[in-house]
């Protein structure tokens, strides 16, 4: 009878420990290595200074997702490009001044207002020891074009012409001044022709064998779990090499359980630091936390198609009702401050021209008697998933609580919401909002009529002369023009009310306190290679 | 016997139908726009509409059902939407992770229920039986969540025995093991406990003991044999809700598994990905089914005569 209960057991169990036995043995074998880092570094994190001295240097960095390719046409994503943009590079990057300067390119100059004329660095190798030509930048630019993710960044560029090796000149189908900083994207990163080609040759994708002239390596990819990149010796800037041998990403979704593993040694920095997690951090003496100001807004959209945000008036009282202090606190424990302007702080593009409400119920009273909504109206928000969200909405519906507006909340998963705010079904939304390097990508999607609706525009809010001002300041080339258009932009759609900006959350960084040489992006592209103990 | 397990496998064709049917339509209904869930908010609505083309999305939902069933009568389970790559290959690179999780979740829950269970049953309204029931009952109320953080916080934080999370190395896998399996392991005590109770007040067990055979020969030969068929019954079904259901666990303990992509893949509305893991578990879920059914014939010889 025992015999019996043994073969249940094990028959039971059988198959699926075949399996099970299968998959720890190759997760283990392809992993060992970075355990063994994590080993180390958790040595280091519990106060042992002699482990960073012993081999190799591993930075392990903790993500809450994972990338979603290796190749730079087909992912436009932040955690896909902290890959990618170390294992390539492009034409020009964003120095920490917010200027564009040459990374690839030796230099560049406007021929005309569609003609710019690149000089590359001479000498400059790919992973596999191939130089870099003309020819590449054509071949990237030009297949990105075809590239739905980020084929809409190259739009403006009608061909690339190679004069030698090191020259070429890009052709634009209409004046652009998006063009440098779009060069900038981890879409535009310059691939090795042959290497792809031969690639695609053997039935391959350009994510199977990433390779490209950044400073790492590509080295593995465990889905769902981790990435890593190793050093690539023959970088060609010496002052942007890298100064640690490995980056390890570790993708923890989990919030606190990120945090733990920055505790315990297990991380040696993390990026996207929860707000309830940062005065815990403040307070270790081993960890640090690096804040940074961000190009991030979020804000409180009224539909303007529909009544009563049709009107201004009542539009305007909504930004006097709404206590922003309070939202602050409630949703992001204060790592933030309240926020007046379209676009965030840190931006290019950012001027400091908008018109302010101060929060005064008693001016939202009159405002909404003049409106003739004395007795207040009902409406609904609708609100994306999200706790820090959800808190923001509470807080409003509270405050307009007070002058006799009642305002429902409906929480939807994020594609319902971007699917229902686009059609224009809703009352109001909560969103948000971060700038990247190119101040067009800001202002287009979110204040011109082109763009009313599913492109970004959720307030409906159609002005011809923002539409004007925006065309303008994307093709003009001179830069006082650009600055006047933006202006006006900022001052004209806070006197129009088109949102009620709520706060800009502060953008932080934690790590290892002996860790050195972070230097946090406020559009979040951080660069990896200069961190080290 | 062979017939049987042949006809359970050919039935498996029209449950496959039934389930792909149903998802692919929800996720049709549902509302969302996967090209503009995929490329982010500040995408131009011209990409949007690109990509939406390209994925094949702009067809009528009976055209897309039909490529689809086209594709995986063939053994091709598509390509997933957000990362362009198939979903074959996406799947079974984590699947691997979350067997060996849902195994010895599996094995951590039977190895200790099925002794206490016992254990509870011969020894009812005992010390023993009590707290082992007031276990079981807090083993099933506690959300898994919140029993893998208080273990992170216990064991990584404070003594560092374990890593906090990741799928290296069997020390990675003590956590989130007794995390899943703490739920399992309740019920099945619990049946334990209760089908032995029902057995050894049977006649055929008073006959046992009045025959002079020993208590330990009784319990173990003669009742937990009958006793058996609710637990595996049990286990069978706990072990497909460990499969699908790890979501959490996966999440606390960053553990690569496929319950963390069908949560991220319903989120973009990718939905050759999900049609992929509900497939793939809706196979594994039958294939346990049919060993639990099996296993029946072996514990108890008035079924296996059905069988023939």
């Amino acid at each position: 009878m025992k015999k019996i209960l043994c073969t249940i057991l094990a028959g039971a169990m059988a198959a699926s420990l075949l399996t099970g036995c299968g998959g720890s043995s190759s997760s283990s074998s392809n992993s060992g290595g970075s355990g063994d880092a994590a080993a180390t570094t958790a040595a280091a994190g519990a106060g042992d200074s002699a482990a960073p001295a012993a081999g190799e240097q591993v930075i392990n960095i903790g993500l809450n997702t994972d990338l979603t390719s290796l190749d730079p046409h087909n992912h436009n994503d932040t955690a896909s490009a902290y890959a990618t943009r170390h294992i390539y590079s492009n034409l020009v990057r964003l120095n920490e001044n917010n200027e564009f300067v040459g990374d690839l390119a030796d230099s560049w100059e406007y021929a005309d207002d569609v003609t710019v004329n690149f000089t590359l660095k001479e000498g400059v190798k790919f992973h596999d020891g191939s130089v870099l030509t003309a020819e590449d930048v054509k071949y990237s630019l030009e297949t990105q074009k075809d590239s739905p993710k980020v084929g809409h960044l190259v739009s403006m560029i009608d061909s690339v012409e190679v004069t030698d090796d090191t020259h070429f000149t890009i052709h634009l189908n209409t004046p652009s001044n998006a063009l440098i900083s779009s060069l900038n994207h981890s879409g535009c990163a310059i691939l090795s022709k042959a290497h792809v080609e031969k690639l695609l040759a053997e039935g391959k994708k350009i994510e199977d064998e990433p390779m490209g002239t950044g400073p790492y390596k590509f080295d593995s990819w465990t889905p769902g779990a981790s990435f890593s990149l190793v050093k690539n010796p023959d970088y060609f800037n010496p002052e942007r090499a890298a100064q640690n041998d490995k980056l390890v990403f570790k993708v923890i979704p989990e919030d606190s359980a990120r945090t733990i593993a920055l505790e315990n040694g297990e991380l040696d920095m993390m990026i996207s630091v929860p707000t309830t997690d940062a005065g815990r951090i403040r307070d270790n003496s081993n960890l640090a936390l690096d804040e940074y100001v961000s190009t991030h807004v979020e804000y409180f959209c009224a539909n303007h198609t529909k009544a009563p945000f049709d009107d201004v008036r009542v539009r305007q009282a909504m930004n006097y009702a709404i206590n922003k202090n309070d939202i602050v606190i409630a949703s992001i424990n204060n790592e933030g401050k309240p926020f007046d302007n379209y676009i965030g702080e840190a931006a290019i593009g950012y001027y400091d021209t908008v018109t302010k409400y101060e929060y005064n119920p008693e001016k939202a009273k009159e405002l909404l008697a003049e409106a003739g909504y004395a007795d207040g109206f009902t409406f609904t928000c609708y609100v994306a998933n999200s706790t820090t969200r959800s808190t923001s909405a509470t807080v409003i519906q509270a405050n307009l609580a007070d002058l006799g507006i009642t305002m429902n909340i409906e929480q939807m998963e994020a594609s319902t919401f971007y699917e229902k705010t686009g059609n224009g079904e809703h009352d109001a939304c909560l969103a948000g909002w971060v700038a990247n390097a190119e101040p067009d990508n800001t202002y287009r999607p979110l204040f011109t009529s082109e763009r009313a609706g599913a492109g970004g525009n959720r307030s409906f809010y159609k002005n011809p002369e923002v539409d004007a001002l925006v065309d303008d300041a994307a093709v003009n080339r001179d830069k006082a023009a650009v600055q006047k258009d933006y202006e006006t932009i900022l001052k004209t759609i806070s006197d129009d009310a088109v949102w009620v900006p709520l706060y800009s959350p502060t953008g932080m960084i934690a790590r290892q306190a002996d860790l050195q040489g972070v230097v946090p992006s406020p559009i979040q592209m951080h660069d990896f290679y200069s961190i080290h103990y | 016997m062979h017939k049987y397990v042949i006809k359970r496998l050919i039935m498996l064709i029209p449950v496959i139908i039934g389930v792909s049917f149903l998802v692919f339509f929800i996720m049709s209904l549902a509302p969302g726009d996967t090209a503009r869930t995929i490329l982010g908010e500040d995408a131009p609505i011209e990409a949007v509409e690109a990509l939406n083309e390209e994925l094949g999305l702009n067809d009528p939902v009976l055209i897309r059902y039909a490529r689809y069933m086209g594709g995986l009568v063939r053994g091709d389970l598509g390509t997933s939407y957000k990362s362009g790559r198939p979903v074959f290959s996406e799947v079974m690179s984590r699947f691997p992770d979350t067997l060996k999780l849902a195994f010895w979740g599996m094995v951590f829950a039977v190895v200790l229920s099925i002794p206490i269970g016992i254990i509870s049953a011969t020894r009812q309204y005992s010390l023993i039986d009590s707290v082992s029931m007031v276990l079981a009952l807090l083993g099933v109320a506690t959300p898994n969540f919140w029993l893998g953080l208080m273990l992170i916080i216990g064991f990584s934080l404070h003594l560092r025995w374990f890593p906090s999370g990741g799928s290296e190395g069997w020390k990675a896998l003590v956590l989130p093991v007794i995390t899943l399996g703490t739920g399992c392991m309740a019920n099945i005590t619990r049946t334990t406990r209760s089908s032995m109770l029902e057995v050894i007040r049977q006649d055929y067990i008073r006959t046992a003991k009045a025959k002079g055979v020993s208590s330990r020969s009784v319990i173990y030969k003669h009742a937990l044999k009958n006793a058996l068929i609710p637990v595996v019954t049990v286990i069978g079904l706990q072990f497909g809700s460990l499969l699908g259901g790890a979501v959490l666990t996966e999440t606390v303990f960053s553990w690569p598994g496929v319950g963390t992509y069908l949560v991220n893949s319903i989120k973009a509305k990718d939905t050759p990905a999900v049609l992929g893991c509900v497939i793939i578990f809706c196979i594994c879920f039958s294939i346990v089914n049919l060993c639990v059914d099996i296993l029946y014939a072996y514990i108890d010889p008035r079924i296996k005569s059905k069988y023939k």
